[in-house]
């Protein structure tokens, strides 16, 4: 009970996205098994968007217009096209397969890293999304080492990553950072201290030494 | 009720290019003008509206457009994108800035649905008492989290708190009275 009168109290900073990150974490976990606080969340985050009315409208630059068209894919399927050039293209693939050959060694050995430190790992946490973040995932842990595995992740943007952090009660401390390879994440990385909590945030590309933005996946 | 943005965001989510291109045109101008408030930086906002839309993309699919209106879910993304941004750049003080604002929009497409909207939204505030209005002000516009408003303010962190979420809820009943069905139209 003590968790839900403290949540509830800080429903409308939430909703005001004015909470530091660990509340966030805290409230979003809250509201998965609360009916009620979820309910008043979801009111009070409406509310405070239709402040958004406020403000002057400004004219919208036709190049920001481009920028956010060219963000998005013009075709959801691009993968098939790109295998049929490849496959088209024999003297290219065969200097492609030295290439991919000594990466396709580097990933065979980190793989096996991955696969072994999963295999003894002695405990394992599932990540749940503290919103509507599409991933999924688990990580495992082993002593000091951890096996990061998430499905259907983003890419984080140009200049940026996601970095994996451990809380002890609500403090983060920070881990290595990571970019997903075709939607996939599965990392080996040292743990320097065990905490209570693991969250995944977006951060500058070289990561940050306390969160910069809202976590997006959690697990405890 | 269900607002013309929910069946873009539906059409969206099944990857239809044209529909995002409505969306952007229909709502990014006053996103643009929340991000501007938030962060006094051109490049800022204008990063951040980009990087929200982008989301909107990858997440349509998944917004249930039956629970929470969905401009409003735009504008949360916007809101959060913005508020990142300025507290990356730790510079959330720049409130006391004075940045030329941006030129206003003289196309009365780009204002559309959100004059009249604007004013019931603004009586409906007004009639805040100034405490709980200053603290919204603060937290929603400056960026600043509750913590960081009570410092402002010389109060004590509960007391912001309450002033947030009694502040919103009064808020919630005081548009409704102004005909502003909260999270629709």
């Amino acid at each position: 009970m003590r968790t839900h009168d403290e949540v509830r109290t800080l429903l409308g900073a939430y909703a005001l996205n004015a909470v530091s990150p660990a509340e966030r974490v805290k409230v979003a976990r809250h509201l998965e098994e609360c009916e009620d606080c979820a309910h008043e969340a979801e009111v009070l985050e409406d509310t405070a968007a239709e402040l958004a009315v406020l403000p002057d409208t400004p004219s919208f630059p036709e190049d920001l217009m481009d920028r956010i068209m060219d963000s998005v894919p013009r075709s959801r399927i691009v993968a098939a096209p790109l295998v049929r050039t490849l496959a088209a293209v024999a003297a290219v693939a065969l200097l492609a397969v030295g290439i991919m050959g000594v990466a396709f060694m580097r990933e065979r050995s980190r793989d096996a890293e991955f696969a072994a430190l999963v295999a003894r790992a002695q405990q394992q946490v599932t990540f749940e999304s503290s919103g509507e973040f599409p991933a999924r995932g688990r990580l495992y842990i082993a002593d000091d080492r951890v096996a990061l595995a998430l499905d259907e992740v983003p890419d984080p943007g140009a200049d940026r990553a996601y970095q994996l952090w451990t809380l002890t009660d609500g403090t983060p401390v920070p881990m290595e950072t990571f970019r997903p390879r075709g939607g996939r994440v599965a990392v080996v990385m040292d743990m320097p201290r065990r905490g209570d909590a693991f969250a995944v945030t977006v951060e500058p590309a070289r990561g940050s030494r306390q969160p910069t933005t809202d976590p997006i996946l959690v697990a405890t | 009720m269900r607002g013309e943005e929910a069946t873009l965001v539906e059409s969206i989510g099944r990857g239809d290019r044209d529909s995002f291109r409505s969306l952007v045109h229909r709502l990014g101008p006053q996103a643009l003008g929340l991000a501007y408030r938030i962060t006094n930086n051109r490049e800022l906002a204008e990063e951040a509206v980009q990087e929200a839309f982008a989301e909107v993309w990858m997440r349509a699919g998944r917004f249930d457009t039956r629970r929470g209106g969905a401009r409003q879910w735009v504008f949360t993304l916007v809101h959060h994108k913005a508020v990142d941004a300025i507290r990356r750049e730790a510079s959330a003080v720049r409130l006391a800035e004075h940045v030329p604002d941006p030129a206003p929009s003289t196309d009365p497409e780009e204002h559309g649905w959100v004059m009249d909207r604007r004013d019931r939204v603004r009586r409906a505030l007004d009639q805040l008492t100034p405490a709980q209005r200053e603290a919204i002000q603060l937290a929603y516009f400056g960026g600043l989290t509750y913590r960081q408003v009570a410092e402002r303010l010389g109060i004590p962190e509960g007391t912001a708190k309450s002033r947030l979420r009694d502040g919103l809820i009064t808020l919630r009943g005081l548009m409704e009275a102004e005909g502003v069905e909260v999270g629709r139209g």
